[in-house]
């Protein structure tokens, strides 16, 4: 078959790579299953939420989670906070430090480089990456500032790359960081096409954490304002994520209408005017989008299969 | 040999794929279908009763003896070197391909397989275009000096906010698609010159603008979504030999429809008018051919004659001429992939003249 590219590394994996602050997520999302690969751990039928995990495989995963979340940690540290024994974290520790996915200095421990040859990977097998790459470039060289793409699938949400132009000096987004939904463009562009009932379980008040006095945590004005995302097809983030930042940003879809992330571009309040912002980006942002939509729908119909 | 029935495989089943596969059907001939798009599959098994598959590569495993690419521009290439490494012939919807780099490979790799390989200039199978083009040929009109060419429609943006209406994925806007067809007759009026001097501006005033209104759309219509293209462009050309055409070509501009050729020559003038009757939105059609001459005898006097031929599709006969050349092994006589590579060189020379006055 020649959807042989799609692998079953998952993205998940691209975000471990990197650290930034977010609340763990169970189970963990690293292995990706599709129609043309059997895993033993996922029942048939069942969601990966339901399938028996193997529980030493859950506690690495939980270790490295831990670690992401704390930058680095000692051991006493790790027992503390989680519920195995010492000697078992340290088992799973050693074992990492082999595999290259932890380091240790001075009894302190961090996640190692290693991981980020299992991320590459993963984002290889991703199409949208493929397909976004170039356009992207060219965005960011064309308007100076920052252009992301962000891939949803399987309730990880991913920044997958992004290019900064010459006005940008130092990104504000983490590479493979979890992206806020609710207080970013790309987010929001996700947010506002999902199904609604996955869109309602993340409009809870306690979903909605604040980032800047902007951000708005209100469910019923996020509610509306998603309903005019959805019509107009772009969403903005005027200082909601990051003080001085707006951003604009548009859904990407495939042909059945599901959203598959989002491409957005970002830049400082200062540098970004109204027109441009409400206007000059949306146009750009789309025309980006259109041609990322389009080459992830034929990405196999150019080059090897 | 005549009744021979073809399978034709069609890759991109949108509005151009579905044409095709009509005219296909309306021949006598098989069809099979090839898109990533699950919607468009099932519409064209629905309306075709003909196999699809998702991948072209499949398709062309498939037992087919042909196949006509009517994807996005930017997937010619890949597309048609594939078919054409799968031992086929091909029919390329026009343009070419989206920059001239990739027309290049096209036609290398059709030239180094040794397939035919035709693009879907279909205007140059009007009947009253290859009368025209027949009077050049027997020099009726003495030299050929200009051709002036225009193909401007009021409202007939294509699917404004699709891949029609994006550079990366068209190459272009409204000089790509219908400046192309105007280009394809001009350089085989004038049997393919060198071209020596452009010059061109290309304007963008109407496809983004949310009060765009129309009366009907080729396409779909993705309300700009997508829109970095150009909607109407002038041209000038000068050929290495001194003879001259100028082009004007519109989706989008505040005049009445026209799709016509003036030529000039030494000894006589012409005027052809096949405007699209759905461009025209006018009762009945324009499908004219004037001649223009000055006589002498015992007076001197203008001589206009109307010349009057069956209207023709030319879909039609484009396909006709493409399955023909698909079962006889003989390469039809006009519409080849080194022509469609003039015309591609031809489109680039506008666009880097418009770039060099800045008006574009």
């Amino acid at each position: 078959m020649w959807s042989s590219r799609r692998s079953s590394i998952p993205l998940a994996i691209w975000t471990l790579c990197h650290s930034e602050v977010i609340s763990a997520r169970s189970p963990a999302g690293f292995i990706r299953a599709n129609d043309h690969i059997v895993q033993t751990n996922v029942a048939p039928g069942n969601d990966r939420s339901t399938g028996k995990t193997i529980q030493a495989v859950e506690t690495t995963l939980r270790v490295l989670e831990e670690l992401r979340h704390r930058e680095s940690a000692t051991l006493a540290e790790l027992d503390e906070a989680l519920p195995q024994s010492k000697s078992t974290l340290h088992h799973h520790l050693a074992t990492l430090r082999q595999a290259g996915f932890v380091d240790s200095e001075d009894g302190t421990y961090r996640l190692g480089l290693g991981l980020l040859t299992l991320g590459g990977r993963a984002r290889e097998t991703s199409d949208l990456y493929d397909a976004a790459r170039e356009p992207l470039d060219r965005l960011a060289a064309e308007t100076g500032e920052l252009a992301r793409l962000v891939g949803w699938h399987d309730e990880t949400v991913v920044t997958l790359y992004q290019a900064t132009g010459d006005a940008v000096d130092r990104p504000w987004h983490t590479l493979g960081a979890p992206n806020s939904l609710h207080s970013t463009a790309a987010g929001k562009a996700i947010l506002a096409n999902l199904p609604d009932e996955q869109r309602a379980a993340r409009l809870t008040d306690d979903a909605l954490e604040t980032h800047t006095d902007a951000t708005v945590t209100d469910p019923d004005a996020l509610r509306q304002e998603l309903a005019t995302v959805r019509g107009r097809g772009v969403a903005f983030d005027d200082e909601e994520h990051h003080e001085g930042v707006r951003g604009v940003a548009a859904p990407v879809t495939d042909g059945d209408g599901s959203v598959l992330g989002a491409v957005e571009l970002a830049g400082s309040v200062e540098r970004l005017s109204e027109e441009q912002f409400r206007t000059e980006l949306p146009d750009q942002v789309e025309n980006v989008v259109g041609v990322v939509e389009v080459s992830t729908t034929y990405a196999d119909w150019s080059g090897e299969r | 040999m005549d009744d021979e029935v073809l399978t034709v495989g069609i890759v991109g089943l949108g509005a151009h794929g579905t044409t095709h596969a009509r005219v296909i059907t309306e021949l006598g001939h098989d069809l099979a279908g090839a898109d990533a798009e699950s919607d468009a599959r099932a519409a064209f098994e629905e309306r075709f009763d003909a196999p699809t598959y998702e991948h072209p590569a499949d398709l062309f495993d498939a037992d087919v003896d042909a196949v006509v690419v009517s994807t996005p521009t930017s997937l010619h290439e890949p597309v048609a070197i594939d078919a054409f490494e799968a031992g086929l012939d091909v029919l390329l919807e026009k343009p070419l391909a989206a920059d001239v780099e990739s027309a290049e490979a096209i036609a290398e790799a059709a030239d180094r397989t040794g397939r035919i390989c035709m693009v879907g200039f279909h205007h140059r199978f009007e009947n009253l275009f290859r009368l025209l083009e027949s009077y050049v040929d027997e020099s009726y009109f003495g030299d050929l000096s200009h051709v002036d060419a225009t193909f401007v429609r009021r409202r007939g943006i294509p699917g404004r906010g699709t891949w029609y209406t994006s550079a990366d994925l068209a190459g272009g806007g409204v000089v790509m698609d219908s400046g192309s067809h105007a280009l394809d007759m001009v350089l085989a009026l004038f049997d393919w010159p060198e071209i020596e001097h452009v010059a061109a501006t290309t304007r963008s005033e109407f496809g983004r603008r949310e009060d765009y209104a129309h009366l009907y759309m080729y396409g779909d219509d993705g309300d700009a979504r997508m829109y970095d293209v150009e909607d109407s462009a002038t041209a000038f050309l000068e050929f290495a030999d001194g003879r001259t055409a100028s082009i004007d070509v519109a989706w989008a501009a505040n005049a009445e429809a026209a799709h016509t050729y003036e030529l000039r020559g030494t000894e006589a003038g012409a005027y052809v008018d096949v405007t699209n009757p759905a461009d025209a939105v006018r009762e009945g059609t324009r499908y004219e051919f004037q001649l223009n001459e000055v006589r002498s005898g015992p007076v001197d006097h203008y001589v206009d004659a109307e010349v009057t031929c069956e209207e023709n599709d030319p879909y039609r006969a484009e396909q006709q001429a493409f399955l023909e050349a698909v079962r006889t092994g003989e390469r039809p006589d006009r519409n080849s992939v080194h022509e469609a590579l003039a015309v591609q060189r031809a489109v680039e020379r506008i666009y880097e003249a418009a770039e060099r006055s800045g008006r574009n």
